[in-house]
């Protein structure tokens, strides 16, 4: 399997196809990224992740053929785990909530950075998990969920449309809104 | 989680899992379009009931039957026609949206470009079928000829509609009206260009003034367009009678020569 890893997603789609044991790859190539964004989602406890990433993974399988060769392969593999964590939430009767840990303390920094503003720098109790938390928590959840692709994921704003299947002119509006919305509950 | 590959080759494996096929992807694809399209054909229909009712609710009648050309305009827009389309335009976007690549396009696109199909579709089908039958008209045709009927109906307000069941001599002619009531219209106010082409049972309109019982003294006589299968013919028979009309009696001859019938104030 080691000769796969150096191949490209598409590539290894076209692969899948012919041997189900290169899928092997794709698992652990996305594995720690997805595992770590169902972390960040929710309150899931480990066992949770694994039961997610599982479904995840089966239905990335069982839908290759639906893959879009135009799409990057990272935002059609978070789409489906978007929707799984939906479903979980759903089938979970819990609310989508934050569960950072200390390495993404730093969000606001980031925003802050991005936005050129310094309104998040301001505040003392920044470096508080917690309180980072439950400002989050406050936020609509298309909100929420469009920061944490952008600061904790990474994800460029056509990857994030990609993901959530939104405009990429709505991914712009709605993040901005997001740290509109964010500076006022931190001034709160 | 360093075992989360195997463990899922080897779920694959124990269930003998397989991917979908990709033509089921594909007949889902299509499926969500679908939707969309219908939306877009039911809107183009729409577009096509205001085209028929702007071509035959009697524009060229306005200023017989209306005071004036805003009010025959308020009259005749076609409200529920511009409501559906409205309607199934918001549909249609919702449908386009669903669809895989449907979050891609911007609102603006997928609006204009359903309107545009909507558009050349509603204009196509207005153009083809209407050029040779009317009755497929979705029955709009229905519709415009009852409405013009009624509008043509109203004695009292100078205007008769009827089919002639006798030409007595080139002063009268004996009409029907749509209610069964029989009139004797005296027609020598009319240029004997246009008296000579009215003929046993067809339809006519007759625009003029009540002058007895079952008496009416008309100004105008014009042909009942309905008749006409096509709307080709019915330009064809619009142009004809025009080609008769002695140039100075044109519409607003005719117009003048109402007025003193005051059409409006009845």
């Amino acid at each position: 399997m080691d000769t796969y890893k150096t191949l490209t997603d598409s590539e290894l789609i076209k692969l899948i196809l012919k041997n189900s044991e290169v899928f092997g790859v794709i698992v652990d190539r996305y594995n720690e990224k997805l595992s770590k964004y169902i972390k960040r989602r929710s309150h899931a406890t480990k066992q949770d992740v694994e039961d997610i990433l599982q479904n995840v993974f089966i239905k990335v399988y069982k839908n290759i053929n639906d893959y879009d060769q135009n799409l990057n392969f990272s935002s059609w593999i978070y789409r489906i785990t978007y929707n799984e964590l939906i479903d979980w939430y759903r089938k979970d009767k819990t609310r989508a909530s934050l569960s950072l840990d200390d390495t993404d303390i730093g969000i606001l920094e980031k925003i802050s950075d991005d936005t050129k503003e310094d309104d998040f720098k301001r505040f003392d109790k920044l470096k508080e998990k917690e309180y980072i938390i439950q400002a989050l928590e406050k936020l609509k959840p298309e909100y929420r969920e469009i920061l944490i692709q952008k600061y904790f994921e990474d994800k460029s704003y056509e990857e994030i449309s990609d993901i959530l299947k939104i405009p990429i002119g709505t991914v712009a509006t709605w993040l901005n809104r997001a740290k509109n919305d964010l500076k006022k509950i931190l001034k709160k | 989680m360093e075992n989360l590959s195997e463990k899922i080759i080897n779920e694959i494996q124990r269930k003998s899992l397989r991917p979908v096929p990709r033509w089921v992807f594909i007949i889902k694809r299509l499926a969500l379009w679908l939707p969309g399209i219908l939306c877009t054909l039911i809107g183009s229909i729409a577009i096509y009931g205001m085209m028929y009712g702007a071509t035959n609710s009697g524009w060229e009648f306005r200023r017989f039957t209306h005071p004036s050309t805003q009010e025959f305009i308020l009259e005749n827009i076609p409200y529920i026609w511009i409501l559906s389309f409205v309607l199934f335009y918001f549909f249609t976007f919702n449908f386009i949206r669903r669809t895989n690549d449907g979050y891609k396009y911007k609102r603006a696109t997928i609006l204009l470009s359903s309107l545009l199909i909507s558009i050349i579709l509603g204009e196509l089908v207005f153009i083809l079928i209407n050029k040779k039958v009317v009755s497929y008209s979705f029955g709009f045709e229905k519709y415009t000829k009852q409405t013009e009927m009624n509008k043509w109906s109203s004695p009292e307000k100078g205007r008769v509609l009827g089919v002639i069941t006798d030409i007595n001599n080139e002063e009268s002619i004996v009409i029907t009206d749509k209610k069964g009531k029989t009139w004797v219209v005296n027609t020598t106010k009319i240029p004997k260009e246009i008296r000579e082409s009215a003929q046993l049972g067809r339809n006519i309109r007759v625009l003029g003034d009540i002058s007895g019982p079952d008496n009416f003294i008309a100004c105008a006589l014009f042909p009942w367009d309905f008749d006409q299968k096509s709307l080709e013919d019915r330009n064809n028979r619009k142009k004809e009678i025009k080609k008769r009309i002695p140039r100075k009696q044109n519409m607003s001859a005719i117009l003048d020569q109402c007025k003193k019938f005051d059409l409006f104030n009845n």
